[in-house]
């Protein structure tokens, strides 16, 4: 048989025991990221003394190499990193314990804060200032307005740019074999070396990611939709109803009166 | 009478331009104040420095007592003076992802830190007083620019606070929608607290202020009752203003 069908849909089950793999190293790449990009958001905003040139040697650096070298140079750069502390500094770290899934997750994660924490950039300075002067001027920390005002808002304006890192990173892990993880990709490469059907198990893999990446734009849009309160109806009242000329008349009408 | 606000020399310049020149200022407590003046006088900048929205660059603040060096305001001046001031913007600014409730509840909650179920009492009864009650679940998108400065002042008044400032706060709304802001504010000055309102409704100032000043080019021209002031004001710059304000609401009338 030149091309089994039957094969690519039965081997699914198979590969997709490795889907927690994946998910779990893009969902734990993806918390890292987003946490180092809000930093490097936060440094560039703020203008940071020695941070700023820093952060911008960071993005610049990171965002002009191909992420199969970053993968390549993290597996081999932290044992050495580690190997140099412990001739140097006297630290007494296993350079071979670690466990592969480190070398994958910091590399995905340094590779996505680069693009991540522009968009979180953009998305911050995009919020209304006259909400933050607002916030301000009742009393609220930069802190307090930066969780309850800012970021609820940054958000919504960031999350279709996150939600396509996320889908990216989801892609990326199928590189992470280089660190020898073993993801659904690295698994799925060793059932096809027993059988040699390789085109048949890439078949079932892009049919895997592309279901996957589809479930999640969708979770996306709906969780986008819902970070949008707003633009829900409230108790019964359709979202355009608000406003109207009528209602205005009205309620200033019993305002008048009531005054 | 006590003194609330009393400003000795506050500057302000913005790069070469200095936009405030030494600003000497009392406000009585339980005065409000009438804060007119061209486009560019000033008077914005006036507002946000004793919110420290702006920072000045010299100059004395006192506020009910606890006096703030511009200068040199520490991060506890710059608190005292935001928790006890509360500002009334032209464009509302409201909270865009919170419902009317939730942006009256926020300061309660965040800043003064009460109980949810108090804050949520206060902030229904505060908007009732603002006519709103029955609008409590809607967001900014779903008000009028009149409901949402309302909510905007009823925000500003959860918190209590010694000094409420107001730019131009009917200056972005319709003519249908001014007579419902201005009446919560005239309810709001009544109850006795302290103002400050830039405003070019010449009318509604004349009728609610107990003291007005005029600012030109970052300094005050002229300062006294709304009848001093606007009906017969002593300098040339004062009198020019007033025509061309007078002329421009004989023509919206
Ligand atoms: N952030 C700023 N940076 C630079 N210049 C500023 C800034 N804010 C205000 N200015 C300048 O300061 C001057 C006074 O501005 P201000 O907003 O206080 O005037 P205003 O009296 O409130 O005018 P309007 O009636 O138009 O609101 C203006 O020349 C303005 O261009
Ligand atoms: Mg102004």
């Amino acid at each position: 048989m030149l091309f089994d069908f039957g094969l690519v849909f039965r081997q699914i089950p198979k590969i997709l025991k490795y889907l927690p793999v994946t998910l779990e190293i893009a969902v734990a790449a993806m918390a890292f990221s987003l946490i180092l990009g809000f930093l490097v958001a936060l440094i560039k905003i703020k203008r940071v003394r020695v941070l700023t040139p820093l952060a911008g040697f960071y993005v610049s650096f990171t965002r002009g190499t191909p992420i199969l070298v970053q993968l390549y140079a993290t597996y081999y750069g932290i044992p050495f990193f580690l190997q140099f502390c412990n001739a140097k500094l006297g630290t007494d770290w296993n350079v071979n314990g670690v466990p592969p899934i480190v070398f994958a997750l910091v590399a995905l994660a340094l590779n996505d804060a680069a693009y991540s924490s522009e968009a979180i950039r953009a998305a911050i300075v995009a919020v209304d200032r006259g909400q933050v002067e607002a916030a301000h001027s009742i009393g609220m920390t930069t802190w307090q307005t930066l969780r309850r005002v800012v970021i609820p808002e940054a958000l919504v304006i960031a999350l279709p740019s996150l939600g396509n890192a996320f889908i990216g990173m989801i892609k990326g892990t199928s590189l992470v074999f280089v660190c020898a993880v073993v993801d659904m990709t690295a698994a799925g490469r060793m059932l096809a070396a027993r059988n040699f059907r390789y085109f048949e198990m890439y078949v079932s893999l892009a049919i895997i990611y592309w279901v996957i990446t589809l479930v999640v734009a969708r979770l996306l849009v709906v969780w986008e939709r819902r970070l949008r309160r707003d633009a829900r109806g409230v108790k019964g009242l359709a979202p355009t109803e608000g406003g109207t000329r009528d209602e205005l008349d009205d309620s200033t009408a019993r305002l008048t009166q009531k005054v | 009478m006590n003194s609330m606000i009393r400003l000795r020399g506050l500057r302000k310049r913005f790069d070469h331009i200095e936009v405030l020149k030494g600003i000497d200022l009392d406000v009585a407590e339980g005065e409000v104040l009438g804060v007119i003046g061209a486009s560019g006088s000033g008077k914005s900048t006036l507002l946000r420095c004793l919110d420290f929205l702006e920072v000045p660059d010299a100059g004395e603040i006192t506020l009910d007592g606890r006096a703030v060096d511009a200068a040199h305001a520490t991060k506890a001046d710059v608190r005292y003076l935001r928790r006890h001031t509360a500002m009334v913007f032209q464009l509302f600014h409201l909270f865009t992802y919170k419902t009317a409730l939730e942006n009256v509840m926020e300061g309660l909650v965040t800043v003064q830190k009460l109980d949810k179920v108090t804050a949520e009492a206060v902030s229904r009864d505060l908007l009732d007083r603002v006519g709103l009650g029955d609008r409590v679940d809607h967001f900014p998108s779903q008000l009028s620019g009149g409901q949402q400065q309302r909510v905007a002042i009823a925000r500003s008044l959860a918190l209590n606070p010694k000094v409420m400032l107001l730019d131009e706060p009917t200056s972005a709304l319709d003519p249908e929608s001014i007579a419902g802001v201005l009446a919560v504010i005239r309810d709001v000055a009544a109850e006795g607290r302290t103002m400050v309102i830039v405003s070019h409704e010449m009318n509604f100032i004349s009728d609610i202020a107990d003291q007005v000043v005029f600012l030109n080019d970052g300094e005050i021209l002229e300062r006294g009752t709304p009848a001093q002031v606007l009906g017969a004001p002593a300098t040339e710059r004062a009198r020019q203003f007033l025509a061309r304000a007078n002329l421009t609401l004989s023509r919206a009338a």
